[in-house]
């Protein structure tokens, strides 16, 4: 039946078909009030290029450049001196526990900065570290630098300047002689006649 | 010239009043486009709004590329052709796009039954009625087209654009353009035949 019926629209062929279905589909037009939008958008958003070029002005590229300078310095001169902990460990370790004498130490050498910690403040930032912390590690670093408060960083900075610097301890490389020995004797083992002297009585 | 009908300018009259800075220059290429740009960007994605959003990026990039217009093809074709480009770049972006091209949902599969139970008198109703049924068919299955087809189909059935204007939106020849179309046209009528649908 439904063949019959299409079959029977013989004025309207498949083309001609074809041809309304694709205007149905196209069949919109643009908003109200679209050229009053795309000026409108004009306006409010200027060229993104251009305005990144009118802004790049020499002076403020200087004045950013300068800004960023002085946020470097204030970085580097509110950040932990080192990881304090770690500096009197490396510096002893090759001289006991490394016998082999062309090996070099395996960790880093301490950092003069380091080295210009005294031994007591080490201490106590060593205290103030959680025990199980890996030093090295940035959430470490935050972790340890935000338990110091201003004042003893200031106090303990203080001391450091007034403690002459200290030599870095210098390790001369380890020899390793053979060991000598001489022939081993073995002396014959002599065995002398057994006496057996008699008990005394009971009393 | 006193007296006479003011001439309408043309587009590259407007162009160049509009890269010297005539905003109301750029407002009534604006006017004169639309349509075009809008239709373009609907051949490809297939939704009213994000035509329209698109056609606005379009018109919005090529105010600002205007000074790179130096007149060698018709300002109406460089537009459509950027509008066209910003429209495939929305397409691929769009998940919607998936539900375009999805296969459709055989909506009419029980068609033949209420056709059936009408009427003999109504015949000229069950004819328009079939009628609009193979156009419902015909719009699904243009959507079932791939897509280098489905958009020549479209831009060229459109009426706003031609073949010229194709060729240049889509960065083929001419002839590939005729060839895409006529394609379609043959694989729709084939999926018609599939259907139960067949004048031939």
């Amino acid at each position: 039946m439904t063949e019959r019926l299409w079959r029977g629209l013989e004025a309207d062929d498949t083309d001609a078909a074809i041809d309304r279905a694709v205007r149905e589909i196209l069949d919109h037009e643009p908003a109200a009030g679209f050229r009053q939008r795309v000026l409108a958008r004009l306006q409010r958003e200027p060229n993104e290029a251009s305005w990144l070029a009118a802004w790049l002005t020499p002076v403020r590229l200087t004045a950013a450049a300068a800004a960023a300078g002085l946020v470097l310095a204030v970085m580097l001169w509110t950040r932990p001196a080192a990881p304090p902990a770690d500096a009197p460990v490396v510096a002893q370790k090759p001289a006991t526990a490394d016998p082999l004498p062309q090996s070099q130490p395996k960790s880093p050498q301490p950092t003069p900065a380091a080295n210009d910690v005294p031994a007591a403040a080490n201490r106590r930032l060593a205290r103030q570290q959680p025990p199980a912390t890996a030093p090295g590690r940035t959430s470490d670093r935050r972790v340890a630098a935000a338990s110091v408060t201003p004042a003893e960083e200031a106090a303990e900075r203080d001391a450091a300047r007034s403690v002459a610097p200290i030599d870095p301890i210098t390790i001369p490389p380890l020899r390793v002689q053979p060991l000598e020995h001489g022939e081993i004797l073995i002396a014959p083992v002599v065995v002398g006649p057994l006496k057996i002297v008699p008990l005394p009585p009971p009393r | 010239v006193t007296g006479a009908e003011p001439v309408e300018a043309s587009d590259l009259d407007l162009v160049r009043r509009a890269q010297a800075g005539d905003a109301d220059a750029f407002g009534e290429l604006v006017e004169r486009n639309r349509r075009a740009v809008f239709r373009a960007a609907l051949a490809a994605l297939g939704s009213a709004a994000e035509a329209d959003d698109v056609a606005q990026d379009a018109f919005v990039m090529a105010y600002r590329k205007l000074a790179t217009f130096r007149g060698d093809a018709a300002f109406r074709t460089w537009l459509i052709a950027i509008a066209w480009r910003k429209a495939l770049d929305r397409r691929k972006s769009l998940s919607r796009w998936l539900r375009f091209t999805s296969t459709p949902p055989e909506a009419d599969a029980d068609a033949p039954n209420w056709i059936e139970h009408m009427p003999a008198d109504q015949r000229t109703q069950e004819e328009d009625l079939a009628a609009a049924q193979l156009q419902n068919k015909v719009k699904l299955l243009i959507r079932t087209l791939p897509r280098k087809l489905r958009d020549a189909l479209l831009l060229a059935g459109s009426g706003e654009y031609t073949y010229e204007q194709i060729s240049h939106i889509l960065g083929v020849p001419v002839g590939t353009v005729k060839w895409r179309v006529s394609e379609a046209r043959r694989v729709l009528k084939q999926k018609l035949a599939a259907v139960g649908h067949a004048h031939d």
